[in-house]
């Protein structure tokens, strides 16, 4: 049975913080990124702008799992009856799904860049550019999975 | 001999159980005002420092663009006012992560260290968005000079961008609400 200091919380809320700023680094990177793209070939294929900002949309649901994350997380973090099993759980499951988004998000950006300005060539690489993107965007699902686990950890000590 | 103990090998052998007291009192002995502090100046001062970043990345590419084109310049401020929103998220927070700050004879650490995260998760997800912003705002710029209809296309990818300043402040503000010095 841990012990139950002021500082647990601490890491709890570090835990929550990086949740969400990791994740929204990566959603801010690969929006930028895919947008310079759809606006470099949306000057010479205009009619294709529409169907170029799936990158960016799927970048910007990686701020939505931050932002899930973190909010389930500060909903647990309490003043009383927290120990530093909970503090470094809370710690982690924030750590595992803002650096997964971090990820998942540079490598939208990356793909989107890519696949919108070689969509706007060839109009047949239209799918496969979305099923590498439905991969890259899985990558942030797993953090997502793994720190809905974590912080569902629970603890009955009573300090 | 063995009953001191030197807490010189917590230093370099800081994951040693016996040193968790040491680092407990080493960390607990700092005030919680440095915290709440510290999270309502990096609040401000973070979304600024995104804002102001976006801000040039957009505006100098808005006047290059506008030397051959320059009916783009007054659409295209747009772009400069959602950068210049990512700044007022950040004021509204430290304003409200301010008020928070009273001073009391014991402060509770779980307040200093909530508005510390509070303070770093709305500055450093501004940070962010103020970024994206400006480099989406810079494209839309170029493309507008080239083709007026992409404006409102473009617009749209950075609408995106910039709801990751909301999330920010919306997390910020629900860690706010469950801190109180008082």
């Amino acid at each position: 049975m841990s012990s139950c200091p002021p500082a647990a919380s601490f890491f709890g809320y570090i835990g929550a913080a990086s949740a969400l700023v990791f994740s929204n680094l990566g959603a801010a990177y690969g929006t930028a990124k895919s947008g310079v793209g759809v606006a470099s070939m949306g000057v010479m294929r205009p009619e294709l702008v529409m169907r170029s900002i799936i990158p960016v949309v799927m970048a910007g649901v990686l701020g939505i799992y931050g932002l899930i994350v973190a909010v389930i997380l500060v909903g647990q973090i309490a003043e009383t009856n927290y120990p530093y099993f909970l503090g470094f759980a809370h710690l982690a499951s924030g750590l595992a799904n803002g650096l997964s988004g971090l990820a998942a998000g540079i490598c939208i950006g990356i793909v989107g860049d890519a696949g919108v300005r070689a969509t706007a060539q060839q109009p047949k690489l239209f799918v496969g550019m979305i099923l590498i993107l439905i991969f890259a965007e899985a990558l942030a699902l797993y953090g997502l999975i793994v720190a809905l686990i974590l912080s569902g950890k629970t603890t009955s000590a009573g300090c | 001999m063995s009953d001191t103990f030197s807490y010189f090998n917590c230093w370099f052998f800081f994951f040693l159980p016996s040193c968790y007291s040491y680092w407990e009192n080493y960390f607990g002995s700092i005030s919680p005002y440095f915290f709440a502090s510290l999270g309502t100046a990096l609040a401000v001062g973070l979304s600024v420092l995104g804002a102001a970043w976006g801000i040039f990345i957009t505006g100098s590419t808005l006047v290059g663009a506008a030397v051959k084109e320059p009916r783009i310049q007054s659409k295209n401020l747009i772009s400069v006012i959602f950068c210049e929103a990512v700044a007022i998220y950040g004021i509204i927070m430290a304003i409200i992560m301010q008020s928070k700050l009273a001073d009391v004879t014991s402060p509770s650490a779980f307040t200093g260290y909530g508005l510390f995260a509070a303070g770093l998760t709305v500055g450093l997800s501004n940070l962010a968005c103020g970024l994206c912003v400006g480099i989406t705002g810079s494209s839309c710029a170029l493309a507008d000079a080239q083709d007026p209809q992409l404006f409102v296309k473009i617009l749209i990818v950075e609408i995106f961008a910039s709801a990751l300043g909301i999330f920010g402040i919306i997390v910020g503000i629900i860690i706010s609400g469950k801190c109180t010095f008082t």
